[in-house]
């Protein structure tokens, strides 16, 4: 099972490898740089514009890269409970409609079951300071979510939460 | 947020990390070029844990090459306990202090101890304890050395 969080992390790495080519393009000499740099909004822009918007997009898509991660990672967990529903189908009792009853019932928990709530079910698979780390990413991911109002929550780089997030499924069997 | 006394013990501390960070970079980058220059700035900091305070970052001039800054970005991080961004004109490499020891993956083990230690606890195996450079292209951290410092975090940001 390929992990989900790949594509996310390597369209990331992708976007810093876009960003030094545009960065090293400054250096060229006018015309090619005018050439490169056509059609955008740094073909009118000076050398600091360019690279004071390069440095705050930089950290903006971190920020998105983490936020996108964790979502990925939100949704397989949900998916692997999800899937478990079709245990429930067989009750039988008090008829065979209840089985059906229960299967949707639990589907609908899943779907607004609180992360944290969520988490939890992986233990002992996943011991407690993964499950606090990969908590700080979820709180992480809401300061950045409901835009960064208050003090900075601890954050995270986007390797490290691709790798924290990463061991989790792993230790889960869900990659 | 954190007790006074808590406070005081995380910012003194990451003041140090970063305080040896800086005299390192200053005599790695002088021993290879003389006539560097270096200037300090005080930035404020903001974090949830510990509210408003202030460290130095460190500007790097080298004759000829794209000035360098290293900055303090904070002290609470997932997997590192305190990060410094180096920025040139050419991007940015970043620098995390790591605690010694493994990931904490074996399944036995209880958090016992508050939010802001557990969840710096390293998330890569064979780290040692100290400042180490975060090598996205590879997925790897590097113990910061001198040739570390110059060929894979310098070199980018001035060639």
């Amino acid at each position: 099972m390929p992990n989900p969080l790949g594509p996310v992390w390597n369209g990331h790495r992708t976007s810093m490898d876009a960003f030094g080519v545009v960065r090293r393009a400054l250096a060229l000499d006018a015309m090619v740089r005018a050439q490169v740099l056509q059609g955008g909004q740094f073909a009118a822009a000076s050398d600091q514009q360019i690279l004071d918007l390069l440095d705050a997009a930089q950290d903006e898509v971190d920020d998105q890269a983490v936020l996108f991660l964790y979502a990925t990672f939100e949704a397989r967990l949900r998916e692997h409970i999800v899937a478990q529903s079709g245990l429930l189908t067989g009750a039988t009792q008090p008829s065979a409609q209840f089985g059906q009853n229960l299967h949707g019932w639990f589907n609908d928990l899943c779907r607004d079951a609180r992360m944290d709530k969520v988490l939890d079910l992986f233990v002992p698979s996943v011991n407690q300071v993964l499950i606090a780390q990969v908590g700080s990413i979820r709180k992480y991911r809401h300061w950045l979510a409901h835009g960064r109002r208050g003090l900075a929550v601890p954050s995270v780089t986007p390797l490290f939460a691709y790798r924290t997030l990463t061991s989790f499924l792993q230790l889960c069997n869900l990659t | 947020m954190l007790t006074a006394p808590r406070i005081t013990e995380e910012v003194d501390g990451f003041r140090r990390r970063v305080e040896d960070l800086y005299a390192k970079v200053q005599r790695w980058i002088t021993a290879r070029r003389p006539d560097a220059e270096f200037h300090r700035t005080q930035v404020e900091l903001s974090e949830e844990a510990t509210g408003v305070y202030q460290l130095d970052s460190l500007d790097v001039a080298l004759p000829g090459l794209p000035s360098l800054r290293f900055v303090p970005r904070g002290i609470f991080m997932v997997g590192a306990h305190g990060r410094v961004d180096v920025r040139s004109r050419l991007g940015r490499e970043v620098l995390v202090w790591l605690e010694a020891g493994e990931p904490s993956l074996a399944t036995s083990e209880a958090a016992g101890d508050d939010a802001e230690r557990i969840i710096s606890r390293p998330i890569f195996r064979d780290v040692a304890e100290g400042w180490a450079w975060t090598d996205s292209k590879r997925g790897r951290v590097l113990p910061l050395a001198p040739e570390v410092l110059w060929d894979l975090v310098l070199e980018p940001l001035t060639r």
